[in-house]
């Protein structure tokens, strides 16, 4: 018989997900997107498929020729809401902000 | 005839026993890592914690785009569909608790 992935039964039992984001609502978050596109906003609400809803957002535009390099030219978007199957990387943008990490392990 | 799922739980030390990928997750937490996505892009930082959907949270973490230093993100978050890896930059397992 066919078991069930152990990686998902053994890791994912709980509803809640690795990426805490509550602790960024209402700060300033960037976030890139499959196919190179960047985002920054205030997030100000998420779930659990990692839809995200962002306030104040600004794409930041890339080189025609080269989709990895930034152009420096921005967009205002304003309230928008980026799809969870296009997020790759979510960063607050205030660096130095501490989680609290419930796996820390003596090691690290 | 089910093969022993039990068998990876007493799997410690003893010879011959299986490390299943989901060994190797756990036993990377707290690590340096290298993560790369589908895109070519290489993440290089430490192993907060990871679900079972590969997603990822890492801190100090530093993006390196065709080798060269891009950004530094002081946490980030990467939605697992896009990891193509994770590894770590020791040879074997031995040396885990």
């Amino acid at each position: 018989s066919d078991q069930r992935p152990r990686l998902r039964s053994g890791m994912s039992g709980r509803k809640e997900t690795v990426l805490d984001l509550a602790k960024f609502v209402d700060k300033g978050v960037q976030v890139k997107l499959t196919g190179g596109r960047q985002v920054t906003g205030t997030l100000k609400g998420y779930d659990q498929l990692l839809n995200l809803v962002l306030d104040e957002a600004v794409e930041f535009e890339r080189e025609q020729d080269d989709p990895l390099k930034l152009s420096g030219k921005t967009r205002q978007l304003g309230l928008i809401v980026c799809r969870g199957t296009a997020v790759m990387l979510v960063s607050p943008t205030d660096g130095t902000d501490e989680i609290a990490n419930p796996f820390q392990s003596d090691g690290a | 005839m089910s093969t022993g799922g039990g068998a990876d739980k007493s799997g410690g030390g003893g010879g011959g026993a299986v490390k299943t990928p989901s060994d190797f997750l756990k036993s990377i937490r707290g690590r340096p890592v290298v993560v790369k996505l589908n895109s070519g892009v290489d993440y290089r930082g430490i192993l907060a914690c990871l679900d079972g959907y590969m997603n990822i949270a890492m801190e100090q973490t530093e993006e390196y785009v065709n080798g060269q230093l891009k950004n530094k993100y002081g946490d980030a978050f990467i939605r697992g569909n896009n990891v193509l890896y994770i590894s770590t930059s020791k040879r074997t397992l031995t040396d885990d608790a």
